[in-house]
């Protein structure tokens, strides 16, 4: 564990401080630091960016049933767009 | 309808062109499940969002050959997400005799106007659909363990200590998987808007 006092801390506890996954020990470290650190402010800044970036990626997750469904879409769309494609001109 | 980034004219260009099956591509893989999920928003089953989707596929290969794009006219982003509108209502008139009634014209002369909260739906689907191809672009890039890791974590929701406990590593080391896969992710998505997309 870095000591957040006096080093600035790693990625892994910046993101684990902005989802609220330290102990309180390490928590309060941190905050030390923030309170010191510009630099590592703008880190929890993009952290936070990470962290909807999450969100959003688990919140529009399709069900494999509906992924299935998709992929007969695309599959069909890209064969259409084959036959188009060695469809004689008039 | 808002306006955000247009669709780069180098892009639509690619389309143009049969033959570019890489374009078309992430045309399809982009806008099928969006148009799906909307499909689904206004209360179509399943079976009702694929046909749509082909049918919207079924248009958009049509039309897109032969698409002149007119800044004066419109959007592109705003057409396609006008075309999807377009083929929901067209499905619940034929399964239906017509009801609800669109007032939907994909010709621009008789739009519609979307709602507010519709526009943000539409928005967010294009971003967090740039965002999972984004992932499957990062997915080869990284080991098949910090793939899995990040996939349990974000995807299938599970905590950090359970996959903590599943994969034998520290919870600092799973969030450390997931901040470096997450900046992955949105860089590639930055790359991907700027392919689309004018900046």
């Amino acid at each position: 564990m870095t000591d957040s006092s006096t080093s600035c801390p790693a990625d892994e506890i910046i993101l684990a401080h902005v989802e609220g996954g330290l102990s309180p020990e390490q928590q309060a470290l941190t905050e030390a630091h923030l309170r010191a650190c510009g630099p590592c402010r703008k880190r929890v800044e993009e952290a936070e960016n990470l962290t909807r970036v999450s969100k959003l990626l688990s919140q529009s997750k399709l069900n494999q049933r509906d992924v299935e469904r998709i992929d007969r879409c695309v599959q069909s769309t890209l064969d259409e767009v084959r036959r188009t494609t060695t469809k004689p001109r008039d | 309808m808002k306006s955000g980034p247009e669709t780069s004219p180098t892009f639509l260009d690619h389309l143009r062109d049969p033959s570019n099956e890489a374009a078309w591509r992430r045309f399809v893989e982009l806008y099928c499940p969006i148009v799906y999920r909307l499909a689904k928003r206004k209360g179509l089953d399943r079976d009702a969002a694929e046909i749509v989707v082909q049918e919207f596929c079924v248009r958009m290969v049509r039309y897109l050959q032969e698409f002149q794009y007119d800044r004066e006219r419109g959007r592109f982003r705003g057409w396609i997400r006008k075309v999807a509108t377009h083929e929901i209502f067209r499905y619940w008139r034929k399964q239906s005799a017509g009801k609800p009634k669109s007032t939907v014209s994909i010709d621009g002369d008789n739009d519609i106007v979307p709602d507010e909260g519709e526009d943000n739906w539409w928005e967010g689907s294009e971003i967090a659909r740039l965002l999972q191809l984004a992932l499957d672009d990062v997915k080869g890039q990284v080991s098949t363990r910090d793939y899995e890791v990040f996939r349990k974590l974000v995807l299938d929701s599970q905590t950090v200590d359970a996959v903590s406990l599943e994969f034998g590593i520290t919870p600092n080391h799973i969030y450390g998987i997931k901040f470096r896969l997450l900046r992955m992710i949105r860089e590639q998505a930055h790359r991907l808007r700027e392919e689309w997309y004018d900046r």
